[in-house]
């Protein structure tokens, strides 16, 4: 394990680094820009979703239950409809994706005590959003209920036989940025530090000046750890002012120690190197590395739990993240961010994560040796 | 005294497709030993083996009697290595190329300096010492890359085409580098195609599907019984309309083969053949003023018999 040169290449580095500025702003740029765009696009908050009401009742409580619903902040009603195809219409051109339809006689059937029956129709193409509209709905139903209770019995509200208190820690207001703001850091910089670093290689490979390193006293090692390490001083400082923006833009703070989590960035950043070491060994050109970059990147993006919950995949597609460092690197990620998790808390993901690493790095300086035979 | 380069049995087999064929040669100190052959015939497979970059699947070389087999990565410090294509960095400057390649063989950042001084006033690098390579033309490019090679003081330089695409003042004024650096006792093992270059070469080597066919100084090739078979002579004929002359001499029985040479045309014919019959025959088919005179072969003709009588003694 000799490491004669290493030093040079990591020097020779740093220049090619000084002498084409743009192309490390370049790499730093787009990170943050996902960061920003991808912090405020990706909202799963159901909120105000477009209502229209086929009111039929047009006395109190009629008029009543539709402020009820508007209420809750999930219906935003955008316009009345006045019969039931036309309530339908209104789902299918998309104007609306909730419809009310309160029958003639519902003040009637509220007044005489009667169960009063109304339709709510939803556009259930995105589920998400069906699945909230119609929980609320059944909600609004059920508080209907109790308040019946409590006024014909002149009693205060009654009291359920179990008493259910949800209390959302950690994210307290639901927000969906909180969950993806520190997932798009792990994506991004598994993206931009994937490439640079094969780039770094397969450029050599393509001028022909990985030949003449080869015919030099310098080991191969040498020369993976030189180019390597500048790259892993990029992505701590990519990884600083993608906290930033976490920080000011997003308002998020990390809860936990953020010594602990930039420590725990580089195994991370590690097992992404190994990964675009081994595209750079298998790669002929750039546009091949670009290629194989993104092939890594998608099953990441999928089946890291980084959009959907890891629970609710097939078992082959959970199976399949147990082997992305980016699954490990997200529970890191919001572990420490958003709950305050220390090392202790999170052992049982810093394990496989430096498991990973290793073998991504121990694989790609076999595959590079072979390569050159 | 024992040679710098010594091949014995050389042999490398990727699966079951043998791209080196027990090859056996050998190269004294200071020799321009020049190293030809067809793309894809096993060239560069010999050089990677030689600068310990592919190990042998049979046979060894020894490099200054270090062998190949045994210590590739001892061999790495002795050797410089100039490959055909520009593989320098070009957004580094020429110093800093310099320094790169110092620094990579372990040299001292005194030795360093002492050796850019004393290459960069050898090849004339001084005024381009704060360029970026990439800027650099050509020939000049080249001179960086022999400075490069040359900065560890290698006792072996491999030199992959070095002339491949530059211009004919540049290709002259390197191989005038060469031969000031072979009389300083470098031993320089070149790879070409260019004919010239390789009639400039102390000792010339061709290999040919795989196989050396042939081994010695250029004035002993030409030689060799197979070059110019017995009974046959070799002639050059110089008239107008070279190309119609050239036509028709080919379907003569006597003529075995023929060749353009510039304004010339180049032929192996039968002794039986002689001048008179040659002016005669070109009379009869209409071609005044023909001039016939013995020629020796040259390289090329060389190399051509012997890839003609290898194919044919080869199924």
């Amino acid at each position: 394990m000799k490491t004669t040169g290493c030093f040079a290449i990591l020097q020779k580095e740093l220049i090619h680094m000084a002498r084409d500025p743009m192309t490390i702003l370049f790499s730093m740029l787009p990170p943050i820009i996902q960061v920003i765009a991808f912090g405020y696009a990706i909202n799963t908050d159901v909120r105000n979703l477009t209502t229209v009401v086929y009111n039929q009742d047009a006395r109190q409580a009629g008029r009543e239950l539709i402020h009820t619903f508007e209420n809750t902040g999930v219906y935003k009603i955008v316009g009345n409809v006045w019969s039931h195809d036309e309530l339908i219409r209104a789902l299918v051109e998309g104007r609306a994706v909730v419809g009310i339809e309160i029958p003639p006689d519902f003040s009637d059937r509220v007044h005489a005590g009667e169960s009063a029956a109304i339709g709510v129709f939803m556009d259930g193409t995105n589920n998400t959003i069906a699945l909230q509209a119609m929980s609320t709905a059944k909600g609004i139903g059920l508080s209907s209920l109790t308040q019946r209770l409590s006024r014909l019995t002149g009693e205060p509200e009654p009291q359920s036989p179990i008493d259910v208190r949800p209390r959302v820690l950690f994210n307290p207001d639901l927000l969906s940025a909180h969950f993806f703001v520190p997932g798009i850091i792990g994506v991004a910089i598994q993206l931009s530090l994937t490439m640079l670093v094969a780039f770094a290689i397969v450029r050599e490979r393509e001028v022909g000046t990985l030949e003449q390193l080869m015919v030099s006293p310098a080991t191969r090692l040498a020369l993976l750890i030189g180019k390597v390490i500048p790259y892993v001083f990029l992505a701590y400082a990519e990884m600083g002012m993608l906290i930033l923006v976490m920080r000011f833009i997003f308002g998020i703070d990390i809860r936990g120690s953020a010594f602990l989590l930039f420590g725990l960035s580089g195994i991370f950043a590690l097992a992404v190197i190994g990964i675009g070491l081994f595209i750079s060994a298998t790669a002929q050109n750039q546009l091949q590395a670009t290629q194989m970059a993104v092939a890594t990147l998608l099953p990441s993006i999928f089946f890291s739990g980084f959009i959907y919950p890891r629970d609710t995949m097939p078992a082959l597609f959970y199976g399949v993240s147990y082997f992305l460092p980016l699954t490990y690197f997200l529970d890191i990620l919001r572990g420490i961010v958003l709950r305050g998790a220390e090392l202790r808390n999170l052992m049982n993901t810093v394990f496989p994560l430096s498991a990973m690493a290793l073998c991504l790095l121990l694989l790609s300086v076999f595959k590079f040796r072979k390569r050159l035979d | 005294m024992t040679p710098t380069i010594e091949v014995e049995h050389l042999t490398k087999r990727f699966g079951h497709f043998t791209a080196v064929n027990d090859v056996t040669f050998s190269v004294a100190r200071g020799e321009i030993f020049g190293f030809l052959g067809p793309n894809g015939s096993g060239k560069s497979t010999v050089i990677r083996m030689l600068c310990g970059l592919l190990s042998p699947t049979e046979g060894d070389a020894r490099l200054l009697g270090i062998s190949v087999r045994q210590s590739p990565a001892e061999i790495k410090r002795k050797i410089g290595y100039m490959s055909q294509h520009f593989s320098l960095y070009r957004d580094l400057t020429v110093r800093e190329n310099i320094r790169f390649f110092g620094q990579l063989y372990g040299l001292s950042r005194a030795s360093i300096q002492e050796r850019q001084d004393e290459l960069c006033e050898y090849l004339g690098l001084i005024p381009y010492l704060n360029r970026q390579a990439g800027m650099l033309s050509g020939g000049w490019k080249q001179r960086l890359a022999l400075a490069s090679a040359l900065i560890h003081k290698p006792e072996i330089v491999f030199l992959d085409e070095p002339t491949a695409g530059i211009d004919p003042v540049a290709r002259r004024e390197l191989w005038n580098l060469l031969f000031d650096l072979s009389a300083q006792g470098i031993t320089l093992f070149v790879t070409t195609h260019y004919m010239d270059e390789a009639e400039r070469c102390t000792v010339v080597a061709y290999i040919y599907l795989s196989r050396l066919i042939a081994c010695g100084e250029p004035s002993d090739l030409k030689r060799m019984p197979e070059v110019t078979p017995e009974g046959c002579r070799r002639i050059e004929i110089q008239a107008d309309a070279i190309t119609q002359v050239l036509d028709r001499f080919r379907s003569h029985p006597h003529v075995r083969s023929a060749t353009i040479f510039g304004e010339a045309a180049h032929f192996l014919v039968d002794r039986a053949f002689d001048e008179t019959s040659i002016k005669q025959y070109a009379a009869e088919q209409g071609f005044a003023a023909v001039a016939v005179r013995d020629i020796a072969p040259t390289l090329e003709d060389v190399f051509v018999s012997l890839t003609l009588a290898e194919e044919k003694r080869r199924p």
